[in-house]
């Protein structure tokens, strides 16, 4: 049984960015005190500089915490795994974590940035980001 | 000064006006004086709808009044008490009523997941407030060691007083392992280890302390009332910790010059096992990291050093969002008074409240409320 080969469409614009084998978040950075913030922010909010630059970051982070979750949530069916990442450029963020094939998660090991499908809408692909262990 | 709370549970029979015209009617009687007093009015709700406290009062004969509504989340019924308190305080008004009122069971949410803003970014990606605490104890206890048992033992303790507390929703005991065992929501948190969906509306009366003893021979006073807005989650960096309820105890505490060793009983957040531990640190009860020995050890349970949600907390005596923060003021105030029955903290002279409301994403949280009573 095959069907059309479905749209891809990515969660939310400007969000993330996918260049030949790698994959980069897209956030931006306070040129006067560095803070980087993702999502994009219009103004730095630790030292109201409105000097912000456009910065590709996220490839790799370190599992901060995980958890698997039995409740269904808007568009998530449990069970579902999800996780704070300490990102490189050192700031945190939640992310699913993609299907660790039986790896064992734990705190602190290494995780790497993927661009995979999230959710299903109809006949579109809902794609997003997502982490999973490097080995 | 007095309180009064309808029983918390699930009443899909009773409306918002029903439930909240119930405890203001209890409150009045509780506090000695007479309707017509009442000259000002705070109410909260989260789903009760507009005009809540107009609605409300209407149905108890209070009428002509200034009513201010709010919304906080959980945190709401302390945001209306602060709002009758500063009232008073300020000499605005001699005679003002703070109520919350839910009912879960009639309102849009019934059976339903809440649903994240299309702009929350963290809630599209599956985040909910269950796995929220999760990730946090999950952290505990890899940094600290925080074991299970320790986590179970807070509903356990809880259940135990809200076995007590005619108000409660859960008046049953469990053992550690009904606790662990019970269904996985997000691990490691169980059913058990997660406040229930609830009813109820609670009240209490404040009146000017010139007037206070006219009605009451021993009024219980506020000695501190602290109210703030989480941080930016990117300044968040203790994820073990909840660095706004230590900041809204700390403002607290030096507005009423006492300490947490000062201290007789405590009515804190407990949505999840988890939090009840963290806030033992963060209102300064021990020291970091201690919150799973400090449980351990007995003395946050009734008879124990520092009485810990004698009520039964959200966990045994149940979450009407709005309704809670309002509720725990006036177990204080029972308290206080020492005619809490068989959940008496024995010689209780101060009181601490704490409620923490909303998830807002990219916040810590929305709200956290912190009062302090003395007697």
């Amino acid at each position: 049984m095959s069907e059309e080969p479905k749209e891809h469409i990515p969660f939310r614009k400007g969000l993330f960015v996918q260049e030949a084998d790698k994959a980069y978040l897209i956030g931006n950075r306070c040129k006067d005190c560095g803070q980087v913030f993702f999502p994009s922010r219009a103004f730095c909010f630790q030292c109201s500089s409105q000097r912000m630059e456009t910065v590709k970051l996220g490839r790799r982070g370190q599992l901060h915490s995980f958890t698997t979750s039995h409740m269904a949530s808007t568009h998530f069916l449990p069970p579902y795994t999800v996780g704070w990442i300490d990102l490189a450029e050192g700031i945190r963020i939640f992310s699913p974590i993609k299907d660790t094939e039986g790896q064992n998660l734990q705190i602190g090991m290494e995780m790497g940035l993927v661009i995979d499908e999230l959710w299903q809408e109809g006949n579109r692909r809902i794609v997003g980001y997502k982490y999973r262990p490097i080995s | 000064m007095g309180g009064g709370s309808t029983v918390f549970g699930k009443f899909p029979e009773r409306s918002c006006e029903e439930l909240g015209g119930e405890a203001v009617l209890a409150a009045i009687e509780d506090a000695g004086i007479r309707r017509k007093d009442v000259q000002f009015a705070s109410c909260a709700t989260v789903f009760g709808g507009y005009c809540i406290g107009q609605r409300v009062l209407k149905e108890v004969g209070i009428t002509g009044v200034e009513i201010v509504n709010v919304e906080n989340a959980c945190a709401g019924g302390a945001t209306a008490f602060r709002e009758s308190w500063l009232r008073v305080a300020t000499g605005q008004y001699d005679v003002a009523v703070a109520l919350g009122v839910e009912s879960m069971t009639t309102s849009p949410m019934v059976g339903k997941l809440i649903e994240p803003p299309a702009d929350d970014l963290e809630g599209q990606m599956g985040l909910t407030v269950p796995i929220f605490f999760a990730l946090m104890m999950k952290r505990r206890m890899h940094e600290f060691g925080t074991t299970l048992q320790q986590a179970a033992q807070i509903s356990v303790k809880n259940h135990r007083h809200g076995a007590l507390n005619p108000y409660s929703q859960y008046k049953k005991e469990l053992t550690a392992e009904e606790v662990l065992n019970s269904r996985m929501i997000c691990e490691p948190l169980t059913l058990l280890q997660c406040c229930p969906n609830t009813d109820g509306a609670a009240a209490v009366v404040l009146c000017a302390s010139h007037i206070a003893k006219r009605y009451v021979s021993k009024p219980v006073t506020v000695a501190a009332s602290a109210l703030r807005s989480g941080d930016y989650l990117y300044r968040w960096k203790d994820a073990t910790f909840s660095d706004m309820s230590h900041k809204a105890a700390r403002q607290a505490y030096e507005m009423a010059a006492c300490g947490p060793e000062d201290l007789d009983c405590i009515e804190l957040h407990d949505p999840f096992t988890i939090c009840e531990l963290m806030h033992y640190e963060d209102l300064g009860l021990c020291e970091k990291g201690e919150g799973g020995k400090l449980i351990e050890s007995g003395a946050t349970l009734l008879g124990g050093k520092i009485p810990v949600n004698p009520s039964g907390g959200l966990l045994s005596k149940g979450h009407p969002l709005s309704a809670t923060g309002v509720a725990q003021v006036a177990e204080s105030v029972w308290q206080l008074r020492g005619v809490a029955g068989q959940r008496q903290v024995a010689g209780a002279r101060v009181a601490l409240t704490h409620v923490v409301g909303g998830y807002v994403a990219g916040l810590e949280s929305g709200a956290v409320g912190v009062h302090i009573f003395k007697i």
